[in-house]
């Protein structure tokens, strides 16, 4: 039985959110393989790493139990050893518990998990890993960056800007002015490396965008600024594979937004059931339904041509950034222009999007399934290279 | 061995208590529980799987005499204080009552709730019961004894649902269907319903003919017959007997389904019986079948009734049917009737459809009889569906009959043939899985060996295009 390790929560503010995705849609489907041995590694929100069997209890967080664990528990060191091992004293006698690593399943979202940085860690240990690589995390997490990629590849974007926090700090209001000027109201500001919609705004004025620009800047050193689509759809694409095996792709699936317009953290976190959604009912009503992420359409109502469209390009984004194992794509559709655009890329969906796949009739137990025998298969691929050179360098020396 | 060393826990008095809560006091049935449970070897504790001891006053009574007795059994040491006596003899003593504990607390138990039984509980049953018939017979009301030893609860829902659609009607409610129940809701009664129906349970023989007796129902309906109480009747032919005693009183009109295989061999050719074909002179075609709906037509003479229920399968045809039926004796339009029938949905656990994002899970969790179970594996092999799945524990209380049923259960799963079969690992997964082995079953078997860790996370299983029929799901009492 192979030992695969999920690691979830982290630095991040998407904390909370790693630890759903982490016990509901991948250890539980992992066990459920049987295939699997699953062993829970949680970073606190402080950094400090945890490995324990009682993590894997969703109790554990919800009634503030972890915080009286972390007392406790010892933390884990990493052993690289050619590959990852996990080890913690056993508080036995000075004894030591080892467990070596076959597969890591990451469950972070956002800073240090999905951003690249702990998929760094892994490439050094040399271990398999789900999901996207080290470069294409970085990209994806980064907004101007996956945007950038697009145009050079001729994906549209609607057209934005950016800015770091200290030039703003310095040059603020001339900064906001010519914004105003090379940009079309209404705006959408939003931090440049943060998911889950945290410290986005819609402006429609100067001043406006000056508040939008200080939130933002609290959460990000660097921000985007870009106009909004205008007779707006958004949809999202889930897809998995490698960049040398075909594609999957999940539903084409319609958020619905608030009348803001603006899909908060609350929104999408916190309001399943509530507000919008009570109007709506049950699970499913008239292909509504409520998924990871709140109240979706799904499949998303829009023209067969406009669904065509967005599969392809999702699926060109995909692949231009180099995603590998599994992302989820979001797009803005102009409804009257019929046109589509790349929004921005999740290298590790919310839950999975495991609703979706399921409804587009893969179990969430063939999808951990699927991404672990496809993070299998990159490692075995990458083994075949040569990563050293023989040069008589040292000894000119 | 392992239920006698489980006896040695702290937890031991609450999960007498709880056994005792859970058979309503009565000590005979707490003590057969116990032998069964030594039987079987399991522990103590397998009997609060999954519920707890509600802390009712008797509850806390009990567990409040339950630590007197410890306390006095161990002072009884130092009310032998002898300095004679040798320190041998003390430790000798408290580890001798340490011992005998569980089983002096177990037949003081017994025999505190056999005393409350005979004194109190008794005698105030009986003078419940015959104030009840006093009432029922006073009550003008239409009154419908519903009978079986399975599909009671959902024609008693079915009835009532249908009915309410022209007339004021009340029923007993949920499960409460001993006699003892039918008293007190006798008592809630207001004189001004229009239709009073009863769900008659079977416990031991003479049950329904007491109830028949109190009630004094004008219709019955009997709904199947299955080998289940055959611990208190001696025979399945008792039972049988028992459930169609009701056709002996004058005053009832009785219908018994014929569709229950086993109820036909004890049905006597005078008495009226119903099926999916033809009820109360009603004929029923055009039985459609889906996932979420069953609809007929049923044609007498000129009239017609195009009926749409939520129930789902064709076992359900008769019953619904036999409801429609009675709501035109009973004076409903066929507006009525029909949008009644509408409006009777699956009950909990029975036969419930739930949509997972495209996967369907058929609930049917309450199902404890083989006939039953045969009617959700005909609707399993009915529909089309991109992946099968079955999965049960079998069926428990089955008493001699229990080798014949669960082969009927697993020959029948090989002639459906779902794609996977999901047996829990128990008594009665080796008897199914030669059946299904015998008749070449070709699908995939899974063994569960935690079956509540398999429930809870089934939903990981499913997908879009899949069918999922959960049957029956024993009870903690047989853990």
């Amino acid at each position: 039985m192979k030992t695969v390790a999920v690691i979830f929560g982290s630095r991040s503010a998407e904390h909370d959110i790693s630890i759903i995705t982490a016990i509901s849609a991948i250890i539980k489907p992992l066990e459920a393989t049987k295939q699997y041995k699953v062993e829970p590694v949680y970073i606190s929100k402080t950094g400090e790493w945890f490995w324990d069997d009682r993590l894997k209890e969703i109790a554990l967080y919800q009634t503030g139990e972890i915080q009286q664990f972390m007392k406790k528990a010892p933390k884990v060191q990493l052993q690289l050893d050619g590959g990852l091992t996990l080890v913690k004293s056993s508080q036995f006698a000075g004894r030591k518990q080892y467990k070596k690593i076959d597969v890591v399943f990451p469950a972070t979202h956002g800073t240090y998990g999905e951003d690249g940085a702990l998929m760094g860690l892994l490439e050094m240990a040399n271990v398999p890993y789900v999901g996207c690589d080290v470069p294409s995390s970085a990209i994806a997490m980064d907004k101007v960056l996956s945007r950038d990629v697009a145009t050079v590849n001729d994906i549209p974007v609607p057209k934005y800007e950016y800015l770091y926090a200290d030039t703003f700090a310095q040059k603020g209001p001339t900064i906001v002015k010519e914004l105003s000027k090379s940009l079309k109201f209404p705006l959408f500001v939003k931090p440049a490396s943060l998911g889950s919609s945290i410290g986005i705004s819609k402006v429609e004025s100067e001043r406006e965008l000056t508040n939008a620009i200080e939130v933002a800047t609290h959460y990000d050193n660097k921000v985007i600024i870009e106009e909004a689509v205008q007779n707006l759809v958004e949809v999202t694409v889930p897809i998995i594979g490698n960049r040398n095996t075909p594609l999957k792709y999940a539903l084409v699936e319609e958020p619905l937004s608030p009348e803001d317009g603006v899909f908060d953290f609350d929104t999408k976190y916190m309001n399943q059931g509530k507000g919008e959604g009570k109007k709506m009912g049950g699970s499913k009503v008239d292909g509504v339904s409520s998924g990871s992420q709140g109240y979706s359409r799904l499949p998303a109502d829009i023209p067969k041509s406009l669904y065509d469209e967005s599969l392809d390009v999702a699926g060109r984004i995909y692949r231009s950034v180099g995603c590998e194992g599994i992302a989820r794509i979001d797009l803005l559709i102009d409804k009257k222009a019929k046109k589509v655009f790349f929004n921005e890329i999740n290298p590790l969906p919310g839950s999975l999007y495991s609703h979706n796949w399921r409804a587009s009739g893969v179990s969430n137990v063939e999808l951990v399934t699927e991404l672990v025998d496809l993070a299998e298969t990159r490692w075995s691929e990458k083994q075949k290279l040569n990563t050293t050179f023989s040069t008589n360098f040292l000894k000119q020396f | 061995m392992k239920t006698f060393i489980s006896l040695y826990s702290f937890k031991t008095p609450i999960y007498f208590v709880y056994m005792l809560q859970q058979v309503e006091y009565n000590p005979r049935k707490f003590l057969d529980w116990l032998e069964d449970l030594f039987k079987s070897d399991k522990p103590l504790q397998s009997v609060m799987y999954r519920q707890r001891l509600v802390k009712t006053t008797k509850a806390l009574i009990l567990l409040g005499f339950s630590l007197l007795l410890f306390v006095a059994m161990l002072a009884g040491a130092f009310m032998l204080a002898d300095p004679d006596l040798s320190v041998w003899f003390y430790v000798a003593y408290i580890v001798t009552a340490l011992f005998a504990f569980p089983f002096v607390l177990e037949l003081s138990l017994s025999a505190l709730a056999g005393i409350a039984w005979v004194l109190i509980v008794r005698p105030t049953q009986r003078r419940q019961i015959h104030k009840a018939a006093k009432i029922f017979s006073e009550h003008k009301a239409m009154k419908v004894a519903v009978i079986g030893s399975y599909g009671k609860t959902t024609m008693k829902e079915l009835l009532a649902t249908i009915l309410s659609g022209g007339k004021s009607v009340v029923a007993t409610p949920g499960n409460k269907n001993t006699a003892l129940s039918q008293a007190r809701f006798a008592q809630t009664l207001q004189g001004t319903e229009d239709v009073i129906i009863v769900e008659f349970g079977e416990g031991a023989p003479g049950d329904v003919a007491g109830m028949t007796k109190t009630v004094q129902p004008d219709y019955a309906v009997v709904t199947g017959l299955a080998p289940n109480h055959l611990d208190h009747y001696p025979s399945l032919k008792a039972l049988a007997e028992d459930l169609l005693s009701v056709q002996k009183s004058k005053k009832t009109q009785t219908y018994v389904t014929t569709e229950s295989e086993m109820l036909q061999k004890y049905t006597p050719s005078n008495v009226k019986q119903f099926s999916s074909k033809e009820v109360m002179g009603w004929k029923i075609t055009n039985v459609l079948v889906s996932v979420t709906e069953t609809s007929f037509t049923m044609r007498k003479g000129k009239e017609t009734l195009a009926i749409t229920t939520g129930l789902l399968g064709r076992h359900q045809v008769a019953p619904v049917a036999f409801g429609a039926a009675l709501a035109h004796e009973l004076g409903l339009s066929r507006k009525q009737i029909e949008a009644g029938c509408a409006k009777v949905k699956p009950f909990e656990h029975r036969m419930q459809p739930r949509n997972l994002q495209g996967a369907w899970i058929i609930d049917d969790t309450y199902n404890g009889n083989i006939e039953g179970l045969v009617a959700g594996l005909k609707l399993l092999g009915e529909l089309d569906f991109k992946r099968k799945m079955y999965v049960t524990p079998g069926l428990v209380d089955q008493g001699e009959e229990n080798e014949r049923v669960h082969t009927k259960l697993g020959e029948m799963i090989a002639a459906i043939s779902p794609d996977i079969v999901v047996l829990m690992e128990n008594s009665a997964r080796p008897i199914i899985e030669k059946a299904m082995k015998k008749k070449k079953f070709a699908g995939e078997l899974r063994i569960e060996k935690k079956p509540l860790e398999f429930y809870l996370n089934i939903e990981h299983q499913l997908a879009a295009g899949d069918f999922v029929l959960m049957q029956n799901d024993w009870t903690d009492n047989y853990n």
